[in-house]
């Protein structure tokens, strides 16, 4: 089968920063890839090379055999991009934006007319298709976001964040639509940071650290790297150095990352490392106000992987 | 070409619904057009540059034999042409016209004093007349003493004339009385009005019945002026606020969105760039429709008017581009639409194109501006000069607007390419 996306070997660098430090990944015609990283990982950064937006300084990546850098404009051809900013005119309505975007993508006349149709009508704005767009919801917002990409039927779609800053409904919206845009045969590259999303869209994940890809595969794969362990929240009532060195010593427990009072640990049986943890918090006068235990999920993995936890 | 022409018409209709283009770019030359029509003592359609309020005082005492001279001087005021632009109003004394003036009753007052006669007959005397305005009006007075020198200076010549016409009459056995003379005077200053205003007139002017005036070329020159100096700088000024649009989309993330459109950044440069001068080319047709209706004014030839237009809407938008390929982000354009366009303008002379004799370094300065050469261009077209005339300022300003054009297009090209 052809490859929507093949990366190879892509590194971007400004000044000192390595926002991508030589990635290679392959994205199959018909799949959902998702990367998944936290914020400043190099998701956005990867994806502005794949669209054109700017040059690699080194590699290049092909889609579906179009060099983004000797042949751009056949490339974002196919492509359809949802930017992780709402980019669109606010003082224009859906419809209008709709008509200008597909009229960038080379649609015109009837053909256009009756594609907006569709994609407002895909987007629950048909009603409201005249309303300048400062008047919507940010919801409302991105869904015309999706919908510019969606308009000239692209055989891959980019999606950078879509579901940033916005509410469970609209979310639910947003995931609905890719999975729809899935079955109707598009190709979709997903980032997101949201660990749950990742893992309900995709058919592949490649999670990213510090621009670079740490582990690729399905969930499943990604899953067995950590074995059996368990990931267990806790929460500190106070300032835990001490607790936390003595923690990293109990036997089983493989990780420790803190952020404030929430501390994350995998351990390879959370029963029995849970009574050594309690013990040592009493010893510091440290008490622990709330305790989670997970089997392990795409969030162990990032944890396992790189020591810190996956964060909103 | 069909996607500079999506973007150029995108702007187009976000400008036009943009309040603040509308209000600087329309409104705001409309409000002083009014402003200006007012301060002439218009205001209704009909009386455009015409009934102007003036108090007439006349205290003329004529010597025996001799007319009346401030009646005279009423009578020309009468003349077709001065009549739909003055109205006199007779007054009785000084103190009731200054009061008159006071209840804003009238712009003026135009005395003529009782030794009027006296000094107009007899050698070696000086005849005034005087004026008292309203110091809160700035142009009726100018038009008031413009006509009245023109008067003034009829007379003067029926001073010298009218004994030598009279002993001729006499030699050949005619005979002169007082009708005699007060038409003499009357037609010789009547003449003296056309010779003063054909040689000053920069534009034809039409009064309300559209018959061609004979003294508002003076008055019509002044508005002119303003009106070409006013409508450059808010020409130059949308030019750069609808430039402004490039850093506006880079900041909301819609310039990206393009970019990773399959549309080449030369294209999306050029709609941009469309997008403004077509914007200019709808606002300066507007301005010039309504200010030939307003003020009765015809822009000159056709073909001298395009050759102006293209030249002030090609330097408009690369100077505008110019200006905002300099800027990071949209937080600097005050410093272009306070600080840059507000200068350039003030030393184009866009402010001060009534003042006569400027001193040489400001002529100069003004012509490192592309507004001191718009100016300029627009005053030979207007006062009909030849082909040859225009070919200077126009060349520049097209020089200019294509080294400002690339200037801002290598800038834009290097910083979206650069990222």
């Amino acid at each position: 089968m052809e490859n929507a996306i093949e990366a190879k070997g892509l590194k971007k660098f400004y000044k000192d920063v390595k926002a991508v430090n030589g990635v290679d990944f392959t994205i199959q015609t018909g799949e959902i890839f998702s990367l998944l990283g936290p914020n400043g990982a190099g998701k956005t950064t990867i994806i502005n090379l794949l669209t054109g937006l700017f040059p690699p300084n080194a590699g290049d990546a092909f889609i579906f055999g179009n060099s983004i850098k000797k042949e751009p404009l056949k490339a974002k051809a196919l492509m359809g991009v949802v930017p992780q900013e709402i980019a669109l005119y606010e003082d224009l309505s859906a419809r209008e934006n709709l008509v200008f975007w597909g009229k960038l993508y080379g649609l015109r006349g009837k053909p256009l007319q009756a594609r907006v149709d569709e994609v407002l009508e895909l987007i629950g704005l048909r009603d409201r298709q005249r309303q300048r767009v400062s008047k919507y919801s940010g919801g409302m917002k991105r869904r015309v976001n999706i919908g510019i990409a969606m308009l000239h039927l692209p055989k891959l779609v980019v999606m950078d964040e879509p579901t940033v800053g916005i509410d469970p409904q609209s979310r639910r919206h947003i995931m609905d639509n890719v999975l729809a845009l899935n079955k109707q045969g598009m190709t979709v590259l997903y980032t997101t940071h949201y660990m749950e999303e990742a893992q309900e869209l995709s058919d592949h994940i490649a999670i990213m650290d510090q621009g670079k890809i740490v582990a690729s595969g399905t969930h499943a794969e990604l899953v067995k790297l950590v074995g059996e362990q368990d990931r267990v929240e806790l929460t500190l009532s106070q300032d835990g150095d001490k607790v936390l060195k003595e923690w990293k010593k109990v036997k089983g427990v493989s990780k420790v990352d803190q952020d404030g009072e929430r501390i994350t640990l995998l351990a390879t049986d959370s029963n029995a490392v849970l009574p050594d943890l309690f013990r040592i918090a009493n010893q510091f006068n440290a008490r622990i106000s709330s305790i989670a235990i997970h089997e392990p999920n795409l969030e162990t993995v990032f944890l396992h992987l790189t020591g810190k936890a996956l964060r909103d | 070409m069909k996607k500079i022409f999506a973007i150029a018409s995108k702007d187009l209709l976000r400008s036009i619904r943009s309040l603040y283009f509308v209000g600087m770019s329309l409104v705001a030359p409309l409000l002083l057009a009014f402003l200006f029509s007012t301060a002439f003592g218009g205001g209704d359609d009909s009386t455009a540059i015409s009934n102007i309020a003036i108090a007439f005082v006349n205290q003329d005492v004529p010597v025996q034999s001799s007319p009346n001279h401030g009646e005279i001087v009423y009578q020309i005021f009468q003349t077709t042409g001065l009549k739909e632009m003055i109205t006199l109003h007779d007054v009785a004394n000084e103190a009731q016209a200054v009061n008159g003036i006071n209840e804003q009753e009238f712009s003026a007052a135009l005395i003529v004093p009782a030794d009027f006669s006296q000094a107009v007959m007899e050698e070696g005397q000086t005849a005034q007349l005087r004026i008292i305005y309203d110091p809160a009006k700035s142009i009726t007075p100018q038009i008031l003493e413009a006509i009245t020198t023109t008067v003034a200076d009829g007379f003067s010549s029926s001073k010298m004339m009218i004994p030598l016409a009279m002993e001729e009459l006499q030699r050949r056995g005619g005979q002169a009385d007082e009708q005699f003379y007060s038409k003499l005077v009357e037609r010789i200053t009547s003449q003296s009005q056309k010779s003063s205003g054909v040689a000053t007139s920069m534009l034809t002017v039409l009064n309300p019945q559209g018959q061609e005036g004979e003294v508002n070329d003076q008055v019509q020159q002044i508005i002119s002026i303003i009106m070409v100096g006013m409508m450059i700088f808010f020409v130059f000024y949308t030019g750069a606020a609808t430039s402004e649009s490039l850093l506006q989309e880079e900041e909301t993330g819609t310039l990206a969105r393009k970019f990773v459109s399959p549309t080449r950044v030369r294209d999306i440069l050029a709609g941009k760039f469309l997008g403004v001068l077509i914007t200019l080319i709808i606002q300066i047709c507007v301005l010039l429709v309504l200010s030939s209706l307003v003020f009765y004014i015809q822009w000159g030839e056709p073909g001298k008017l395009v050759l102006a237009v293209v030249a002030l809407i090609t330097s408009a938008t690369g100077f505008g581009l110019f200006l905002m390929s300099l800027l990071r982000d949209t937080r600097q354009t005050g410093i272009v639409f306070g600080g840059v366009m507000t200068i350039t303008g003030m030393l184009g002379g866009l402010f001060t194109s009534t003042i006569q004799n400027m001193p040489g370094f400001m002529e100069i300065l003004k012509k490192l501006t592309p507004q001191g050469w718009a100016l300029e261009l627009w005053q030979l077209v207007l006062a009909g000069a030849s082909y040859q005339q225009i070919l200077l300022p126009f060349s520049v300003l097209l020089g200019m607007a294509v080294v400002f054009f690339c200037i801002a297009n290598f800038r834009f090209q290097r910083r979206f390419a650069r990222k």
